[in-house]
């Protein structure tokens, strides 16, 4: 594996995914219906921050949160100026979860950044991701359906499909909001964790628009 | 709704006649910095149990927009809270037809320029002493390429007739009635629903005989998750029926039994705005089909 000093609050790769040189060709067969609960997550293949490649189905054996994201967003940032989105990554990623912030805005649009953008972001708001997907032509996002900004999938270790929607039940752009909210993606993980079924598997996303292509 | 605890009591002493000054139904906008917000009144004068209309006239700056009751794909809606005197009473905001946004594969549903929303009032039977004096607290995410949360409060003061009925505002008056006569009617076709597990049909009896095939039909959804806002609809005609096909949407999963929406009917390029129907339909096992 690649020797490099992980950004601050980033995990270090499985080395599983070092030694997999592979591209799966197997589609999903919820590949052509977008994404469904109880179906295969839709595979996907990316570049991160670091220039690594992510291919979601080399994930399988660990439960993975895709987390759509868009820095300018004031949504987004109602969870990142109260430290709740990078306390819970820490948490996931604590529990062996992989974290993939993934960024669909074009280029030239609104929370569109580099890769340096991406990691100097991530430092300095104390982010905890395992990875940025750098996700420009919206390839990911479309195949997804990922319509806010941030909207957010939990996915089991099978690779299933379990969690869709938004990040908690206050659809709003305060942070005071945040305390009392109920945080689908935590309930979420933590059923995973329990054995127990998901709560609420499909609730509405809100936030800005992902700005595609 | 919340109702404004205790009168005025400095103002209880003034005599409002019905001939109150031109200010007193239409007050000045409040400017937030991509909106700004208006609020009429159809009277000057109210009497003691009469109705009476208000309307939120949000400005919205070139190339923002603002949200409809389902924002669609992203965005959030606008919320109002009245803020009025002890008795009266607020019925249901009635917006008007969204435009359809599409950026992409993101679909949404909302205002530009300027969207009037409009409400019936209540006047108590026998009403507190003194002006009385609405106020709204109004709540809206205006976006462009940005997003951005906006609020404004905005008040109006009516004055209390004696006589039989208050004096009517023309102007404002007349500005709500265009808003009301613009407002969906309820679509005079029945509507069928078959639930199928990726689409739903919809068919409307009697459409086809009323409607030219030029004109372009568009289902907009009440509520979100059962239709995916973004997928294409496809139309088809047979005898005297037309049957649109929509693609479910994240909640495809959940079992549906009734389907709310606005059916927008553009008839061609010499009308200004599409036409709008309710429609509500029940979900059956099997499409009917038009016995003509």
């Amino acid at each position: 594996m690649p020797a490099r000093s992980p950004a601050s609050g980033a995990r270090r790769w499985p080395v599983l995914l070092a030694t997999l040189a592979f591209m799966a060709s197997a589609e999903s067969p919820a590949a052509d219906e977008g994404p469904r609960i109880g179906q295969p997550a839709p595979d996907f293949s990316g570049t991160d921050s670091h220039g690594q490649t992510v291919h979601l189905r080399a994930l399988r054996g660990h439960v993975v949160v895709l987390e759509w994201s868009n820095h300018e967003c004031p949504f987004v940032g109602k969870q990142y100026r109260s430290g709740n989105m990078q306390a819970l990554q820490r948490d996931a990623t604590g529990h062996g979860v992989v974290w993939l912030t993934i960024l669909s805005s074009a280029p030239g649009t609104q929370g569109s950044v580099t890769a340096d953008q991406a990691n100097e972001l991530t430092r300095s708001r104390g982010a905890a991701p395992s990875a940025v997907v750098l996700d420009p032509t919206g390839t990911i996002g479309r195949g997804y359906g990922a319509r806010t900004t941030p909207h957010m999938f939990v996915i089991d270790k099978s690779g299933t499909l379990v969690y869709m929607g938004a990040i908690d039940d206050r659809p709003t752009t305060d942070v005071a909001d945040i305390p009392g909210a109920r945080n689908y993606v935590r309930l979420a993980l933590s059923a995973l964790e329990n054995g127990t079924p998901v709560a609420d598997p499909v609730t509405r996303p809100y936030g800005c628009s992902v700005k595609y292509r | 709704m919340r109702l404004f605890a205790g009168a005025c009591c400095s103002c209880a002493a003034l005599a409002i006649t019905a001939t109150a000054s031109a200010d007193a139904a239409s007050a000045a906008p409040v400017e937030a910095p991509h909106v700004r917000l208006e609020v009429l009144a159809d009277h000057y004068s109210v009497a003691p149990g009469e109705e009476f209309w208000v309307g939120l006239v949000q400005h919205i700056d070139p190339g923002w927009h603002t949200y409809w009751v389902n924002p669609g794909d992203a965005g959030l809606a606008t919320r109002i809270e009245w803020r009025l005197p002890d008795g009266y009473a607020t019925d249901a905001p009635q917006w008007p037809v969204p435009h359809v946004f599409r950026t992409g594969p993101v679909v949404t549903y909302g205002y530009e320029d300027r969207a009037i929303v409009i409400q019936r009032v209540h006047t108590p039977a026998a009403p507190a002493a003194g002006p009385i004096r609405l106020s709204a607290d109004v709540h809206w995410l205006v976006c462009r390429e940005a997003c951005i949360p906006e609020h404004a409060t905005v008040s109006v003061a009516l004055g209390r007739a004696s006589t039989a009925s208050g004096t009517p505002n023309a102007a404002a008056a007349a500005r709500i009635a265009t808003a009301r006569a613009a407002l969906p009617d309820l679509a005079p076709w029945p509507a069928v629903l078959s639930v199928r597990r990726d689409s739903l049909a919809l068919t409307l009896r009697g459409l086809a005989r009323d409607v030219p095939g030029s004109a372009a039909l568009h289902f907009v959804p009440l509520q979100w998750g059962q239709v995916d806002d973004a997928a294409g609809q496809t139309i088809v005609r047979r005898g005297a029926d037309a049957t649109l096909t929509l693609t479910r949407g994240n909640l495809k999963d959940a079992p549906l039994r009734s389907l709310d929406g606005l059916l927008l009917i553009n008839r061609g390029p010499l009308k200004t705005g599409p036409r709008a129907f309710q429609v509500h339909a029940e979900a059956t096992a099997s499409a009917a089909t038009s016995d003509h």
